[in-house]
């Protein structure tokens, strides 16, 4: 399945619940897909550094047991874009739905 | 690959994926990368999978490290913007000379031979006052890095499009262009103005890559301190 483009809103979704590490948000989006989206790391990292580009998450380090740690957090803007998409996705998912169901 | 050598093969994951990124933007990935390989690597191991076998289950989950690098690259400063970057809000603005330099000969030529008509000499002169405000508004003022390139790239522009729409013209329209005196002088002006014009535009458009990474990466701090 062509999954390109799909990243960054399951990462600002993955973040909706509070903050999190990159291998945790990889973690939830294969958990919650149960198993079918399972992103590269390679390509999980870049996407999370472009949203933060963007603005729409921000970071922060910290040390966790004697390691440094990268949390990535959902900014007020993140939000704004999550809803605007998730809405835009629902539409699009619904209308191809139709036209497979009805075909 | 040897048995055991796992971080080696990390470290060579990561030196194919980091490859042409800055010094800050190598450590960061570097530290997320290793942390996300020991986490995936930890997770096999409680599932009960042997040490080998965990190891290639989380490398295979870091993916082709060309296919990164690439991505890394277009969402990490590189080395070369890094440099560009330094160059342009370092200690040194040897921008601020190039960018003088031109305005300063015409000014100098025009004083010394007293400018033909007056008009040219008004040009030279308001040019090289303007440039000397923007020196200092852009460098003299104490500002972020990412402030002053901002900034730079507002003056750049500034500075480029009156040239652009002033250098046009004595091409295109007939009765300018009969200030060039020759068809191969006109091709050549034609062709080092449109390489000149494209340059241009590809230069504001780097500028707004190194400003929109350089936000990206100064975001690194929560205001609000640790996560919940």
């Amino acid at each position: 399945m062509n999954l390109k483009g799909t990243l960054p809103l399951l990462i600002l979704h993955a973040l909706e619940s509070g903050p999190k590490h990159g291998y945790r948000i990889a973690c939830d989006i294969k958990a919650k897909s149960k198993g079918v989206l399972d992103f590269k790391e390679g390509t999980l990292y870049p996407a999370l550094h472009e949203q933060e580009n963007k603005g729409l998450v921000e970071s922060y380090e910290q040390t966790e047991s004697g390691r440094r740690r990268r949390y990535y957090r959902l900014t007020e803007d993140g939000r704004k874009v999550l809803a605007k998409e998730r809405t835009e996705w629902r539409a699009f998912s619904r209308a191809v739905t139709h036209v497979l169901e009805g075909a | 690959m040897e048995r055991g050598d796992y971080a080696g093969d990390v470290r060579r994951w990561l030196e194919v994926a980091t490859k042409g990124i800055c010094q800050e933007g190598k450590e960061r990935i570097q530290e997320e990368i290793s942390a996300h390989y020991e986490d995936a690597l930890r997770d096999a191991l409680h599932q009960g999978s042997p040490k080998i076998q965990a190891h290639f289950a989380a490398m295979e989950s870091l993916g082709s490290p060309r296919k990164a690098g690439r991505a890394f690259r277009r969402s990490c400063l590189t080395e070369r913007e890094a440099k560009w970057l330094e160059w342009i809000t370092g200690p040194t603005p040897w921008w601020v000379f190039l960018m003088f330099m031109p305005f300063l000969l015409g000014a100098e030529r025009d004083l010394a031979h007293r400018a033909s008509n007056d008009l040219t000499a008004l040009l030279s002169t308001t040019a090289f006052a303007s440039d000397t405000a923007l020196w200092v508004f852009v460098w003299r003022r104490a500002a972020p890095r990412v402030a002053r390139l901002g900034r730079f790239r507002t003056c750049f522009l500034l500075r480029l499009l009156p040239m652009l729409f002033l250098a046009w013209p004595l091409i295109v329209i007939p009765q300018y262009r009969q200030i060039l005196s020759s068809p191969p002088l006109i091709f050549a002006c034609a062709c080092t103005l449109l390489s000149f014009t494209a340059t241009s535009m590809l230069a504001v458009r780097s500028l707004g890559q190194i400003e929109r990474k350089l936000r990206g990466s100064q975001s690194a701090r929560w205001p609000g301190g640790h996560p919940e």
